[in-house]
């Protein structure tokens, strides 16, 4: 085979599958991207055997033909090559020659027959989502980490719902690490067909995932099909294994109708986290969190550093609240709302505090209380 | 002001008040094998010029009646943290250096207690009193010098260095007595003509930095009567281990499993006595040829119970490839952290989260029993011998056990070995028994536990023509195919 392309597009590309073909599999040819030259296009594959990148892109093509090479080495070669169009020739004996005259490489490639098979997902029903929209749905599934040698899958993963509010159908997504739950809710445009199991996509896969969406208004297609949650835009498609289980219900920690809400101005509140999270440590994680009439103080006593004391006003009125809350989670979930007031809804102590905006938009975040013995 | 307590002779001392024998009579604290150096020496063994580290034999020709007892650090570290306790009364500033001394800084507390020399004489006093132990007690208004001052005057010592003594007090100490100051330095401090710390003070700073290095700025210091380092009260504990070498190098799972359960539990006992939890799990393993390997795990939540830091040391055990036989076996725990610190809560307690808490409280229970009625009232049920499978072919029988008792007094030349085979033989017990050089007689006894205990009881009668001082038994390995009783010369 016998190609050119255009750098500049593909290096973009080049850079966003690092992620996949970066993952430890069972396989290491899953650290090769796939590189098929076809008519005048090439069509470039990740695949770390959960999540599937294909993209297709313009290229000048010579003599058509299939090659796996490895992804680091062929991504800083695109980077590093001093001219715009790039050349590829595969030599012999799967030796591939990239660049010509002054700059020239010479690589040896893996067989392409053993990279994993691309899933074939056909008459898929996508329903269409504002790129916006799915961008900060993942953004919320996502600051929800996983650790280490997690294995709960619903810790793992995400769970995507269909909810019906006010007679108008969303897609939702709800991400949890049992310590706190991001719920997010978007519009959609058709027939969302979803199986009967949970729906939960690994978080890894999301992470991938959120490279590729642009904050430009135009609209996405997803769709969940054979056990796939599939990414469709203009040319490039991404498709997520779906991890099997079951989701326990997170209904009830979302549900504040017996809790007591108070607004407050999210960028303050913010702040006075960020100042009372200096004086956290490893060990020392928790802030007291104390609601009295018309008054919030945060405390916080790192016995290895010292003491801090916030106060701002609130709209409160009624008995005192104390609980203990872990000041970085309070800052994730702030950040991802937009508007200027949130509403902070609260019960009693050792029970979650759940941040909404004002008019029940489509963000909701939970935290869960630390014990104070 | 700074002092620095100084235990006289501490383990002979504890030895001496035990056991009435042993008062103003030459004891060393000693192992009994032939390569044991004297740990401590009693100030009657001082006199014949025995000192610690010197070898037990040596210490032997020094003294021919020299008794030697074993070390029970067990009882030591109880006295002395009786000790620190005693001291700890006084000021919150004290920083235990080993088991025997102590620094103490009293600033501010003069008011409360009165003079240096009067709180002194106070802390001196009330370990009398307490402990029936004394100690020799040196005060001076830096570190260095309390050290130096309580070597000055001991036993029973009481040294004080004013804020005005010490320029001259450092004017005229010998320069060999400054911890640090060794043959070899020696030989450097008789070129440059230093005999006192006061002579340092004729060399400047670059001089004696180029000659003894870091140290030389140091002396630059002290002799001017500057010591930066401060008193430091005790620092939270880091980890928590317990180690043991077996009797026997071992190979076969099932007792390296036994083992760590028996060290897991040891550690989760101390873990939970001071109050605290831990996220990190280690083992130890060292083997018969010394070299050794540790595997840690950081844990995905607090624990605390004995079965949880079991189930860890054992999955990191079975981690190890053993090709070797094992010598000893440690469990260790880390990332300490009180157990009423904060936690964060989960919206869905993980799988085994109720099981956790239940051996947690088994613990508690176990742990109550432990403090109110002593250890091994309640124990795993694979770790209580009855339950254990019987060993060898005598099967159904009870576990062997074997002890070697020296039995001190007039004890030879009175038949003692004689009578002693005699009484072996009614009771059923092996082993063999055999005079030593200085006097007393050695035996070992293997038998059941309650033939080695009757044959126990008799060496504290002894024969009819005999008086029995004293008796010191230690358990020793039993030898399996040991099945008679006889007299050894």
């Amino acid at each position: 085979m016998r190609f050119s392309f255009d750098r500049k597009e593909v290096l973009e590309i080049l850079s966003k599958i690092q992620g996949i073909t970066g993952r430890k599999t069972n396989l290491t040819i899953t650290s090769d991207v796939l590189i098929k030259a076809m008519g005048d296009q090439i069509i470039i594959t990740a695949n770390d055997l959960e999540t599937v990148f294909t993209g297709t892109y313009d290229a000048n093509v010579e003599t058509e033909g299939i090659l796996s090479i490895n992804s680091k080495k062929f991504f800083e070669i695109i980077r590093e090559y001093p001219d715009n169009e790039i050349p590829v020739n595969e030599v012999e004996n799967r030796w591939v020659e990239i660049g010509k005259g002054d700059s020239l490489f010479h690589i040896v490639s893996s067989d392409y027959e053993n990279f994993p098979e691309t899933p074939v997902i056909e008459n898929v029903d996508f329903i269409e989502i504002n790129a916006g929209d799915l961008r900060k749905m993942v953004e919320a599934a996502s600051v929800v980490n996983v650790l280490g040698d997690e294995k709960r899958i619903y810790v793992l993963g995400a769970l995507i719902e269909k909810i019906i509010k006010n007679d108008t159908p969303f897609l939702r997504m709800v991400s949890t690490d049992s310590r706190r739950l991001n719920c997010y809710d978007a519009p959609y445009k058709g027939d969302l067909v979803l199986p009967e199991e949970d729906v939960i996509i690994p978080k890894k896969g999301l992470t991938e995932l959120h490279k590729f969406i642009d904050h430009s208004s135009e609209s996405i297609k997803v769709g969940i099909k054979d056990n796939h949650f599939i990414f469709q835009r203009v040319n490039e498609s991404i498709m997520i294994k779906l991890l099997n289980g079951e989701y326990p219900d997170y209904k009830p920690i979302i549900n504040t109708d017996v809790m007591t809400g108070i607004e407050v101005d999210r960028t303050m509140f913010f702040t006075l986290m960020r100042r009372v999270s200096i004086l956290t440590s490893d060990d020392y994680k928790s802030v007291i969190l104390n609601f009295r009439e018309n008054e919030l103080t945060v405390t916080i006593t790192n016995p290895e550093i010292g003491e801090s004391k916030e106060r701002m006003m609130i709209g409160y009125s009624g008995e005192e609240i104390r609980s203990a809350f872990n000041p970085r989670y309070f800052m994730d979930a702030l950040n991802l709302f937009d508007q200027s007031t949130v509403v902070i809804h609260i019960k009693e102590v050792k029970t979650p505090c759940i941040i909404k905006d004002l008019d029940d938009g489509n963000l909701i975040c939970a935290i869960m209380a630390m014990h104070l013995s | 002001m700074i002092l620095h307590i100084d235990m006289d002779a501490f383990f002979a001392a504890v030895e001496q008040r035990d056991n009435p024998g042993l008062q103003n009579r030459p004891v060393v604290i000693s192992g009994n094998s032939p390569r044991a150096v004297v740990s401590t020496a009693s100030y009657e063994a001082r006199q014949f010029g025995i000192h610690s580290a010197m070898p037990l034999f040596q210490a032997r020709q020094c003294c021919d009646h020299l008794m030697v007892v074993p070390a029970d650090m067990k009882k030591y570290s109880e006295n002395s943290r009786r000790i620190m306790a005693i001291i700890s009364q006084f000021t919150p500033l004290v920083e235990p250096v080993s088991i025997d001394e102590a620094y103490a800084d009293i600033a501010g507390c003069e008011t409360l207690f009165g003079p240096p020399s009067a709180i002194a004489m106070k802390i001196k006093q009330a370990i009398l009193t307490d402990l029936s132990l004394t100690c020799s007690i040196g005060i001076a208004p830096v570190k260095f010098l309390a050290k130096i001052a309580s070597d000055m005057n001991k036993p029973d010592g009481l040294t004080h260095i004013s804020q005005e003594q010490m320029p001259q007090f450092i004017q005229d100490l010998p320069i060999r007595k400054i911890p640090g100051v060794g043959t070899r330095a020696m030989k450097q401090m008789a070129i440059l003509n230093i005999h006192t710390l006061g002579d340092v003070q004729r060399f400047d700073a670059a001089l004696l930095t180029h000659k003894f290095g870091k140290f030389g700025l140091r002396l630059f210091q002290l002799c001017r009567g500057i010591d930066d380092t401060r008193v430091q009260a005790q620092a939270l504990r880091k980890s928590i281990s317990g180690e043991t070498t077996l009797a026997a190098d071992i190979f076969d799972f099932q007792t390296a499993k036994e083992v760590l359960l028996t060290q897991a539990r040891r550690v989760g006992r101390d873990l939970r006595k001071k109050g605290l939890v831990c996220r990190s799990v280690s083992i130890k393993i060292k083997f018969s040829d010394f070299t050794q390997t540790t595997r840690s795990r950081k844990t995905d939540e607090h624990i605390c119970s004995s079965e949880a830091i079991f189930g860890i040391a054992l999955s990191l055990f079975k981690q190890v490839v053993i090709q070797k036989k094992i010598r000893l076996l440690g469990v260790g725990v880390s990332h300490l952290q009180s157990k009423d610190a904060p936690v964060q809560m989960e919206f869905l307690q993980p799988a085994g989260h109720k099981i956790k808490r239940q051996w947690e409280s088994v613990d508690r229970a176990v742990d109550s029993i432990f403090e109110k009625f002593g250890r091994d009232m309640v124990a795993p049920a694979v770790l209580q011998p009855a339950f254990t499978k019987p060993v060898g072919k005598g099967g159904g029988m009870t576990e062997k056990t074997c002890i070697k008792a020296v039995i001190s007094g007039k004890v030879q030349g009175v038949f003692f070995r004689m009578e002693t085979l005699k009484a072996a033989q009614k009771i059923g017990v092996s082993g063999y028994v055999r005079n030593l050089a200085d006097g007393s007689v050695e035996a070992v006894f293997q038998g059941t536990p309650d033939q080695v205990a009757r044959m126990e009881k008799w060496c504290h009668k002894g024969a009819p023509a005999s008086r029995v001082d004293l008796v010191f038994t230690e358990k020793i390995p039993v030898i399996p195919d040991r099945h008679s009783f006889e007299i050894r010369y």
